[in-house]
C-alpha cells in the first residue's frame, strides 16, 4: 500500500515538475511578447517628437528675419494644438533670452534661460539633447525637455510626460497590474500613479530593478508585496533607463495553480479509493486467519478433533491444508511423550527425597556457622576494649610522666653529688624508656582505630636519612658494631610525604637491627625502585648481621606484643609493638614491609614506599642556620605570660623559660591569663588548652577580642599547649586566634624555636619585606655568580656602602643650579649604579636607576628626582634590613 | 503506545512552532515620517530635504538598521496647505508613528506645532528657522540655526557694501520666517549702518501685489535689495528687476539658495549674494562623499536641505539607537544630552529647548555657480 502511493507520489512529481517548466516556459515567452509590446510603444512615443523636431529643423529657415516670427509662432503653436505630447514650445537667443514661443506666457518673456540645463548642454549638429526630469512652471506637471539647435537659436520642446500612460498602456494584458519608467536613478518618469512622478519619487526595489536588468533576466523576480512580479527592461528612452512591468503573480501562475489542485484532488481520491479496497480485503483475510488461530488453540489444548471451516483465499487455503498435516503428526508425538513420561516420574521422586536430606544438613551447618561467628565477635569486642583501655591507660600515665620527666630535667641543672647525678641518669632513662613504651602503645591504637591521619608535606630526604644516621650512630658506636648507610646518587632530594612516620618506620627498624646486633654491623640501603611521572616508589633496607628470625618466628614477628627471641635469654626490652606499628604505618602509605631472615645470621628488612617528588627545593640552608645560631640566652628580655592549671608542669616551663632568659609570669587559668595580658604587654602567652573557669582556646578568644598588643605594638602572639595534636585540634586551636602550637609533652627545642620565630616576625614585622628582598637578593647572588654565602654577604655590604655614596652625591647635585655639567654627571652616576645595582642582583633598583637615567636624558628633572628619592628610601631600607639580619646571624 | 504516538505529535508541534517563533525573530521595522511640499511649483525645498532623508536611511538600512531593526520612512505630502500638513500630521499619529521629520518650511511647521506639542509625536525640522519656535521645551527639534543667524551675516555684508539705499521685498506666505527673518535684518541694518532699510510684503499668489511690489522698488532704485522668497519666486523677481535696475545688489536668504534659483534665475541672478548653508567648493572627504552619494542616488546636487535632512536623520537614528527606545520624551533628551553632533561640514550643537546653532557662511553667485564670499 505503501509503495503504492510512493510509486503514485514520485509519478505526480515528476508530471508536475514537467508541467511547470512548460508552464514557466510560457510564462516566459509571453513575458518576452508583452516587454517587446511595450519598448515598441515606448520607442513610438519617444519617435514622435523626434520625428517632429527633425521636421520643424526642415521647415525652419536657417536665417531668421523679423518677419519669420509670426509664422515660426504660428508653426510651432499648431504642433502644440495637433500633438498632446508636446507641451510648450520656445526657441532661445544666444544670451538665453526668450526668442518666440508657442503660446504667450507672460513669465517668460523676461525671462532668462542661461542656467537652464538646456542651455547649458547644448546640442551640436542635428544632436537632440533630453534633459532631466523636472516640474514645469506652465504644466505644474513632470516635464523633460528635448533641444536641438537651429541656425543660431536653441529649440526647446517640453514633453508631457503624463502622456506616457495613454501610449504605453494597454488592457490586452490582464495580467499587468503596473507599468513604471524610470530614469537611469530610478526616479519615475510614468506611473500609474501619477503622485509618484509628481513628488520625485524614487522606485522602492531599484537595487532589484537594477539587478535584473543587469543580468539580462527579462524574468519573474518576487517583489516584496508578495503577488506581483518585476520585469525590468532597458529602454533607449532619454539616457539609459528602466521599463518596469509589474505582472499579477496569482494570474500569472493560474494555470499551474489549477493543475496542482486537481492532481492532488486525484491523488487523494486515489488513496481514499485503495483505502476501502484494502479493508475489504483485509476483513477477510482476518476472518480466515481467525478461523485458523481458533484451529491451533483448540489443537494446543489437545483438541484434535476440531471442525476445520473452509478459507477464502488460496494462500489461506494453503496454509489451512499444512495445518491439518503438522495436527495429525502433533497427535501421534504426543502419544510416546505420554509413554516416556511414566518412567521418568518414579525418577523424579527418588530425586526430591535425597534434596530433601541434603537441605537439613545445610540447615544445621549455617546455624553452627553463626554461632561461631557470635564468638569470634565477641572475641574481637574483647580484644578492643583491651585496647582502648591500653590507651586510656597509657595516655593517663603520661601527664604524670612528664612531670616526672621535666622535674629530671631540672634536677640534672642542680648542684649534684656524682652518686646522686647516677641515679638520676638511671631514672632520666628508665622515664624514656617508659615514655617510648607508651607511645608506642597510644601510636598502635590509634592506628589500629584508624584515627592517624598521614600529612602530605615536603621535606628533605637527605636531611631525614642524615638525621636518622646521627641519632643512632652513638649507639652503634657503644655497641662496637659497624654503622653504615648506602644511598643511591640519584635520589630526588625534595619530595612530598609524612616525613615524621617515615622516621617512626625507620627509627624502629634501625633501633630493632642496633639491638639485636651484637657483632658486626647494621646497614642501611636506599634506593629508587619505580618513578613515574612524579611518582617515586624508594626502597629502604635495612640489613643486620644480628641473631635473626626463625621461620616459625617470621610469622609472627608482625603481630603486637611479640618480639624476637622470645625466649626471654636475651637483654631486649619494648612492648614488641615497634614493627606492629611500623607495618601498619607502612601499608597506610601505600606501601610493603617485609623481612628476610636466618637465624644466627641476620635479618633484611625492606620497605618499599611510594612518595611524590617535589621539584621545588626546600630553601632550608638559611632557616637551619638561624636556627643554630639560637642559643638559650636568645629569649633575654623578653616577657612571657604562661596559662596552666597543673602545677608541676607550669613549673617546669618556668624554669626552662627563665633558663634561656625571658621573665615568666604564671597564671593558674585561662581567666586570669586574660586578666593579666590586659595589665602588663607581653611579648608572647603560652597558652594550655586544657584549663578550668576559662579553657585556653576561649581565653584567646577573649584576648583577641580586646586586641591585646606585643611590645612591639603588634598583636600579641599567643601558643596553644595541647596534649592532643591530631589535624582537627590544630585548625580548632587556629580558629580561635591561636598563632601557632605545640603538644605535650613540651620539647623545649621547639618550643624556643616557635617563640623566637613568633617574636622575630613581630619585631620585624614593618621592615619584613626589606628583610626578605635583601634575603632574596643575595640568594639569587649566590645563585647566579656561585658564590658562598658570606662572600655575597661581604659583596652586598660593599655595594649598600657604594650605593650610599652615589646617592648622596646625587642629592647634593640636585641642590645645585642644574647646568649641563650637572646633568651630565648626574646621568653617568645613574650609569653606574644601574650597572652595580645589576650586578649584585638588586633589580628594583637598577630599574629605578635605568629610569631616571631616561627622564635625566630627556631633561625631565622633577621626575628624575622622584626617582632619586625613591632610590634613597630603597637603600635605607635595604641598610636597615642588611643590619639586623648580620646582627641575627651574630648572635 | 497510541499514547507515545500523541506525545510525539505535541513534540513535533511545539519543535514546529520554536522554529517558527525563530524565524520570527526579525525586528519589526522603525517607522519614521517625512511630511513636506512633495509636490507642486514649490516642491523643490522638500523634494530635496526628503532625498537628504533617504539616503541616510538607505545607508542606516544598509548597515543593518537600527538595533537591528530596519527603518521604513512614511512620506505625506502637505500640498503647501495648512490643513492638508494638520491632516497628515494626524494620519502618522494614527499609524502609531513617533517621530517625524519635516515640514521644510516655517509656514506649514507653525500651522501644526499646536498640534504636535498635544499628540505623541517628536517633528525634527532640519530647515525650520521660524523665530516663534525658539527657546521653548516643545516637540519641536530644530536643527538649523534661528533667523537671526542669517540676518547677521547679510546685515554685515549690507554694512560693508555701503549702499546709499537698501530695501527688502518679502514673502508675505512663509510667515513665522519671512516676517521675523525681515525685523531681525532691519534691525542689525540699522544698527550698523545706521538707516533702517524698507521693507515691502508681497502675496505671490496675487499678481497685482507683486506687479505693485517691483513697481515700488524701481521708483526708490535702492543700491541693495534683500529678497525673502522662494528659489522659484526669487528666480522670477531677479529677472523681472534686474531687467529695471541692471546694477542693483541683490541679496537672499537661505530659502532660496537651491539650484532652482540658478536654473532659473539665469543671468539676473549673477552677483547675488546669499546666505549658505551647504559650501560646494568643500574637498574634505565627509562632503565629497556625501556629495557623490545623492548624485548617484537621485541624479542631481545635495542642497542645504538635504544635508540637514540627512543629518536630521542620522541624529535621530543615533539617538533611537543609544537609548533602545522609541519614547519620543527618552529620544528627545537623549539628542539634547548629546549635544554636539559632527556635521558633514560643521559640527552643530543642540540646546535645552532643542534649538541649533550652526555657522553660516554667505555665498556669491558667480558664472552660474555659488562661491563662498570672505
Amino acid at each position: 500500500m505503501v509503495v503504492f502511493l510512493l510509486v503514485q507520489g514520485i509519478f505526480g512529481f515528476i508530471t508536475y515538475q514537467n508541467l511547470k517548466f512548460k508552464f514557466e516556459e510560457d510564462i516566459r515567452v509571453n513575458t518576452e511578447s508583452l516587454l517587446e509590446f511595450l519598448n515598441q510603444n515606448l520607442d513610438n512615443f519617444i519617435d514622435t517628437p523626434i520625428a517632429l523636431l527633425s521636421k520643424m529643423r526642415e521647415m525652419m529657415p536657417q536665417n531668421f528675419l523679423p518677419a519669420d516670427v509670426e509664422f515660426i509662432k504660428t508653426y510651432i503653436a499648431s504642433i502644440e494644438n495637433v500633438y498632446p505630447i508636446i507641451g510648450h514650445i520656445k526657441m532661445i537667443d544666444k544670451e538665453g533670452n526668450l526668442f518666440v514661443q508657442s503660446t504667450d506666457l507672460e513669465e517668460f518673456t523676461t525671462y532668462n534661460f542661461k542656467n537652464e540645463s538646456f542651455f547649458i548642454n547644448q546640442p551640436i549638429g542635428n544632436e537632440i539633447i533630453w534633459s532631466n526630469i523636472y516640474m514645469s512652471t506652465v504644466t505644474n506637471k513632470p516635464t523633460i525637455t528635448m533641444s536641438e539647435t537651429i541656425g543660431d537659436l536653441l529649440l526647446v520642446a517640453d514633453i508631457n510626460l503624463d502622456e506616457l500612460g495613454t501610449i504605453i498602456h494597454t488592457d490586452r494584458f490582464k495580467v499587468v497590474k503596473s507599468i513604471s519608467i524610470l530614469d537611469k536613478y530610478g526616479n519615475y518618469l510614468y506611473d500609474d500613479n501619477s503622485l509618484k512622478v509628481e513628488q520625485r519619487q524614487k522606485v522602492t526595489q531599484f537595487e532589484k530593478i537594477k539587478e535584473i536588468s543587469l543580468n539580462k533576466a527579462r524574468y519573474i523576480s518576487k517583489t516584496d508585496e508578495g503577488n506581483a512580479l518585476v520585469v525590468a527592461e532597458k529602454h533607449g528612452f532619454q539616457d539609459d533607463g528602466y521599463l518596469v512591468v509589474e505582472l499579477d503573480y496569482d494570474l500569472l501562475i493560474e494555470p499551474l495553480t489549477k493543475f496542482k489542485r486537481n492532481f492532488a484532488v486525484s491523488i487523494i481520491g486515489l488513496f481514499l479509493l485503495s483505502l476501502v479496497a484494502l479493508s475489504f480485503f483485509m476483513k477477510h483475510i482476518v476472518k480466515d486467519f481467525n478461523h485458523l488461530s481458533e484451529q491451533t488453540k483448540a489443537v494446543a489444548t489437545g483438541n484434535y478433533n476440531y471442525k476445520i471451516e473452509p478459507c477464502r483465499f488460496l494462500e489461506t487455503q494453503g496454509i489451512s491444508n499444512d495445518f491439518l498435516k503438522m495436527r495429525e503428526i502433533l497427535e501421534n508425538r504426543e502419544l510416546r511423550i505420554l509413554e516416556i513420561n511414566g518412567g521418568l516420574e518414579e525418577i523424579n521422586a527418588q530425586l526430591v527425597e535425597e534434596i530433601h536430606e541434603h537441605t537439613n544438613t545445610l540447615i544445621m551447618l549455617r546455624e553452627k556457622d553463626t554461632d561461631l561467628e557470635r564468638a569470634l565477635n565477641i572475641a574481637r569486642e574483647a580484644n578492643m576494649a583491651k585496647s582502648q583501655f591500653l590507651a586510656n591507660m597509657s595516655h593517663e600515665i603520661r601527664t604524670p610522666m612528664n612531670g616526672i620527666l621535666g622535674m629530671i630535667n631540672i634536677m640534672i641543672m642542680t648542684p649534684l653529688s656524682d652518686e646522686q647525678s647516677n641515679y638520676l641518669q638511671t631514672i632520666q632513662s628508665s622515664t624514656n624508656t617508659l615514655m617510648s613504651i607508651l607511645n608506642d602503645i597510644l601510636d598502635y591504637s590509634k592506628i589500629e582505630a584508624g584515627k592517624v591521619v598521614l600529612v602530605n608535606e615536603r621535606f628533605s630526604l637527605k636531611r631525614t636519612l642524615s638525621d636518622l644516621n646521627n641519632l643512632f650512630r652513638s649507639s652503634a658506636v657503644h655497641k662496637k658494631i659497624k654503622f653504615e648507610f648506602i644511598i643511591a646518587n640519584d635520589l630526588p632530594d625534595t619530595i612530598f610525604g609524612d616525613e615524621i612516620r617515615l622516621r617512626q618506620i625507620l627509627s624502629n627498624l634501625i633501633s630493632n637491627a642496633i639491638k639485636f646486633t651484637n657483632f658486626g654491623g647494621v646497614e642501611l640501603y636506599c634506593k629508587r625502585l619505580i618513578e613515574n611521572g612524579n611518582k617515586i616508589t624508594l626502597q629502604f633496607k635495612v640489613i643486620d648481621t644480628g641473631i635473626g628470625i626463625s621461620k616459625k618466628e617470621m610469622d609472627t614477628i608482625f603481630d603486637r606484643f611479640i618480639q624476637g627471641s622470645n625466649t626471654g635469654e636475651t637483654k631486649t626490652k619494648g612492648t614488641g609493638l615497634g614493627l606492629a606499628i611500623s607495618r601498619m604505618l607502612v601499608e597506610l602509605m601505600g606501601g610493603k614491609l617485609f623481612l628476610e631472615s636466618q637465624l644466627d645470621i641476620g635479618s633484611a628488612f625492606t620497605v618499599e614506599v611510594p612518595f611524590e617528588i617535589c621539584n621545588d627545593q626546600i630553601q632550608g640552608t638559611f632557616q637551619d642556620k638561624k636556627r643554630k645560631k639560637i642559643n638559650d640566652a636568645y629569649l633575654k628580655g623578653l616577657d612571657i605570660l604562661i596559662a596552666e592549671d597543673d602545677l608541676t608542669s607550669a613549673f617546669i616551663m618556668q624554669m626552662m623559660l627563665s633558663k634561656a632568659g625571658a621573665s615568666v609570669d604564671v597564671a593558674e587559668n585561662g581567666s586570669i591569663a586574660a586578666e593579666k595580658s590586659d595589665k602588663k604587654v607581653y611579648d608572647i602567652i603560652l597558652m594550655d588548652v586544657n584549663m578550668p573557669i576559662l579553657d585556653g582556646l576561649n581565653a584567646t578568644k577573649a584576648i583577641r577580642l580586646k586586641n591585646n598588643l606585643n611590645n612591639q605594638g603588634a598583636s600579641v602572639p599567643i601558643i596553644a599547649i595541647t596534649a592532643y595534636a591530631s589535624e582537627g585540634e590544630k585548625e580548632k586551636c587556629m580558629s580561635f586566634g591561636v598563632n601557632d602550637y605545640v603538644t605535650k609533652p613540651v620539647d623545649f627545642e621547639i618550643l624556643y624555636e616557635k617563640i623566637i620565630s613568633l617574636c622575630i616576625k613581630e619585631v620585624h614585622m614593618e621592615k619584613n619585606s626589606g628583610v626578605e628582598k635583601i634575603e632574596g637578593i643575595i640568594e639569587t647572588l649566590c645563585q647566579a655568580s656561585g658564590f658562598d654565602e658570606e662572600t655575597a654577604y661581604l659583596v652586598m655590604e660593599t655595594y649598600l656602602k657604594q650605593t650610599k655614596g652615589i646617592l648622596d652625591r646625587l642629592n647634593v647635585l640636585k641642590e645645585s643650579e642644574s647646568s649641563s655639567a650637572v646633568l651630565i654627571e648626574t646621568g653617568q652616576l645613574f650609569h653606574k649604579l644601574k650597572g652595580s645595582s645589576g650586578n649584585v642582583r638588586a633589580n628594583e633598583i637598577m630599574a629605578l636607576a635605568i629610569e631616571a637615567e631616561a627622564l635625566c636624558n630627556e631633561r625631565t628633572i622633577e621626575s628624575m628626582q622622584e626617582k632619586v628619592a625613591l632610590m634613597t628610601s630603597l637603600i635605607e631600607t635595604y641598610e636597615e634590613s642588611f643590619r639586623s639580619i648580620r646582627e641575627i646571624s651574630k648572635i | 503506545m497510541y499514547r507515545r504516538r500523541r506525545l510525539l505529535v505535541v513534540f513535533m508541534l511545539l519543535l514546529m512552532t520554536m522554529f517558527v517563533l525563530s524565524a520570527c525573530d526579525k525586528k519589526p521595522p522603525i517607522k519614521i515620517g517625512v511630511v513636506g511640499t512633495m509636490s507642486g511649483k514649490e516642491s523643490d525645498l522638500s523634494v530635496s530635504g526628503r532625498r537628504g532623508v533617504e539616503l541616510a536611511v538607505d545607508e542606516l538600512n544598509a548597515a543593518g538598521g537600527i538595533n537591528g531593526a530596519l527603518i521604513e520612512l512614511v512620506i505625506k505630502d502637505d500640498l503647501n496647505s495648512p490643513e492638508q500638513a494638520l491632516k497628515v500630521n494626524k494620519e502618522l499619529v494614527d499609524e502609531g508613528i513617533h517621530f517625524v521629520i519635516g515640514h521644510f518650511t516655517s509656514g506649514m511647521t507653525l500651522s501644526v506645532i499646536d498640534f504636535v506639542n498635544a499628540s505623541d509625536l517628536l517633528m525634527l525640522g532640519p530647515t525650520i528657522s521660524a523665530g516663534q519656535l525658539s527657546g521653548l521645551d516643545d516637540h519641536f527639534i530644530r536643527f538649523i540655526a534661528s533667523t537671526r543667524e542669517q540676518a547677521d551675516v547679510l546685515s554685515d555684508i549690507v554694512a560693508s557694501e555701503k549702499h546709499k539705499s537698501s530695501m527688502v521685498l518679502y514673502d508675505i506666505r512663509n510667515k513665522g520666517f519671512t516676517d521675523k527673518l525681515v525685523e531681525n535684518f532691519q534691525n542689525l541694518v540699522e544698527e550698523k549702518t545706521g538707516f533702517m532699510p524698507l521693507a515691502i510684503a508681497y502675496n505671490p499668489v496675487i499678481k497685482e501685489t507683486r506687479d505693485d511690489a517691483i513697481q515700488k522698488i524701481s521708483e526708490a532704485a535702492p543700491e541693495g535689495l534683500f529678497i525673502v522668497a522662494s528659489a522659484e519666486e526669487s528666480a522670477i523677481l531677479a529677472q523681472t528687476i534686474k531687467k529695471a535696475q541692471p546694477t542693483i545688489q541683490l541679496y537672499g536668504p537661505l530659502w532660496a539658495n537651491t539650484q532652482e534659483l540658478l536654473r532659473k534665475g539665469g543671468d539676473s541672478v549673477e552677483g547675488m549674494i546669499l546666505v549658505g548653508g551647504i559650501d560646494y567648493d568643500d574637498q574634505r572627504l565627509p562632503f565629497t562623499r556625501f556629495k557623490e552619494s545623492f548624485n548617484l542616488s537621485f541624479g542631481e546636487e545635495p542642497t542645504f536641505a538635504s544635508m540637514y535632512a540627512y543629518e536630521t536623520m542620522k541624529a535621530l537614528a543615533t539617538s533611537i539607537e543609544v537609548t533602545n527606545s522609541q519614547d519620543l520624551d527618552t529620544v528627545k533628551a537623549k539628542l539634547i544630552e548629546i549635544n554636539t553632533f559632527e556635521g558633514i561640514q560643521d559640527a552643530f550643537e543642540i540646546d535645552a529647548f532643542g534649538d541649533s546653532t550652526r555657522t553660516y557662511h554667505a555665498y556669491k553667485i558667480q558664472s552660474g555657480a555659488l562661491r563662498k564670499v570672505d
